[in-house]
């Protein structure tokens, strides 16, 4: 249950952040935090994570509910109990969730966080949180490989 | 293509790229050699540069001169909204390119406007851009003011850098957009991952300003008046992408599956103003969006309609 509440979570907090950016941040208007680091601005996003693949929303969809399918099945079949790879799964299912219900009522995401030091599309907290999720999930295999060698 | 000079520098300081080539090459003035290096016709040690570049010792420098064949005038149909003896302003269609670069000399506005012209256009620009001031891309369409003389020329080149030539572009573009007015300024330069494309980067990059007002809202587009304060090479369709909202139609900074079937990016110059060269009195045209935009806008209000 524990890794649906967080999943939640994340869901509630990326939407409330982007709400906030929707309200709060115009178009073409960049508003600097860290000079020549980071800054946000508004961008509607029609394609995947990062910017890539433009324009392909169904597809997109299509994944998502397959992976979230496929995450809460695991979790409600496998129980599992390890922490690292229950926090991979809640970041990987908040984050997919996230993004998830802007393509599908919106049929665009919204992104607004900037690295200016690197040549990088514009993203999100979701993003943020699947990526991160990602990179755990990497580690745990990485370990439960070696443990189990 | 023409002939090619080289040379190798051999003094340890040297002026930045333009001057030392008017400098070492006796007909190459300074600002054709500016327009040499923009075009990518100067190469330093096998690859081309931006005018600032300082030469070194050592460094090789070859310049492509563009072959001296003349541009042909061509009977091709104008639609001119304006001309008097100085100045020409002409509703370029879409797909026509402005003026001939290397391997397309011809069917150019250039080609026509020296048959219509009889050869009266300005020539400071060089050969291959006789009265040409100011460009619009080739799947832009719109007007596009010309000098017919060197006079003129300078007037107008003038207000263009001073930013008082007044352009207004009509653009309809990806998505619902919330503000009703918003401004853009991000610089724009040579996309760092394709060289053929321009991009928003921090890197050999030029400050671009444009001003955008909402005309009218569709489901899942949006028309806008687009004011250039700046005129860098694809400014609106670079900016309005970086904001997530591509022209629509656009095929180098746009979506893939357009749902429309396009020439090219829905992008018109609706409105040129300027000051006459010779009375100092300010003209200003406008220009009705081509049928094939029109049409677009009539289905996408259609839908509107029966969304309510």
């Amino acid at each position: 249950m524990g890794i649906f509440i967080s999943m939640l979570l994340i869901v509630g907090a990326d939407q409330l952040v982007k709400h906030l950016v929707v309200k709060f941040l115009s178009t073409g208007t960049d508003i600097s935090i860290i000079d020549k680091f980071l800054s946000f601005c508004y961008v509607e996003n029609r394609g995947a994570a990062f910017g890539v693949l433009q324009d392909s929303r169904w597809l997109f969809v299509a994944i998502t509910v397959i992976a979230v399918g496929f995450l809460v099945w695991y979790v409600l079949t496998r129980k599992p109990k390890n922490k690292l790879l229950c926090t991979a799964i809640a970041l990987i299912g908040g984050g997919a969730i996230g993004n998830f219900i802007d393509r599908l009522f919106f049929g665009r995401v919204i992104d607004f966080i900037r690295l200016d030091f690197i040549n990088f599309p514009v993203f999100n907290l979701a993003d943020t949180c699947l990526t991160i999720g990602v990179i755990l999930l990497a580690i745990y295999i990485f370990i439960s490989d070696k443990k189990g060698a | 293509m023409g002939e090619n000079l080289t040379v190798r520098v051999t003094d340890k300081k040297n002026a930045r790229l333009d001057k030392f080539i008017s400098e070492n090459f006796a007909d190459i003035t300074r600002s054709q050699a500016a327009h040499l290096i923009e075009d990518e016709l100067v190469w330093v040690n096998g690859k081309s540069t931006n005018k600032k570049y300082l030469p070194v010792e050592g460094d090789e420098i070859k310049v492509i001169l563009p072959s001296e064949k003349t541009i042909k005038a061509q009977d091709i149909p104008l639609s001119i909204v304006y001309e008097d003896d100085d100045v020409l302003v002409v509703d370029k269609p879409q797909g026509m390119v402005v003026h001939p670069a290397a391997g397309n000399d011809e069917n150019t506005l250039v080609n026509a406007l020296l048959f219509h012209c009889k050869h009266h256009l300005s020539d400071i620009n060089g050969e291959m851009r006789p009265g040409i001031l100011h460009r619009i891309d080739k799947d832009t369409s719109g007007l596009l003011l010309v000098a017919k003389t060197n006079d003129a020329h300078e007037k107008l080149a003038e207000q263009i850098q001073t930013h008082t030539l007044g352009r207004c572009y009509m653009a309809l573009v990806h998505g619902n957009i919330k503000e009703d007015e918003f401004t853009i300024d991000r610089p724009i330069g040579r996309s760092q991952k394709d060289r053929k494309k321009m991009a928003v980067t921090e890197v050999h990059s030029k400050e671009a300003v444009t001003h955008f007002r909402v005309i009218e809202r569709f489901t899942r587009y949006t028309l806008v008046r687009c004011q250039l304060e700046t005129g860098r090479t694809h400014q609106i369709r670079v900016h309005m992408a970086s904001a997530g909202h591509p022209v629509v139609g656009d095929k180098t900074y746009g979506v893939k599956n357009e749902e429309f079937s396009l020439k090219g990016q829905l992008l018109h110059a609706c409105l040129l103003g300027f000051i006459h060269p010779k009375d100092g009195q300010y003209m200003e045209f406008t220009s009705q969006l081509p049928p094939y935009y029109k049409k677009v806008l009539e289905v996408l209000g259609k839908r509107v309609l029966k969304d309510f």
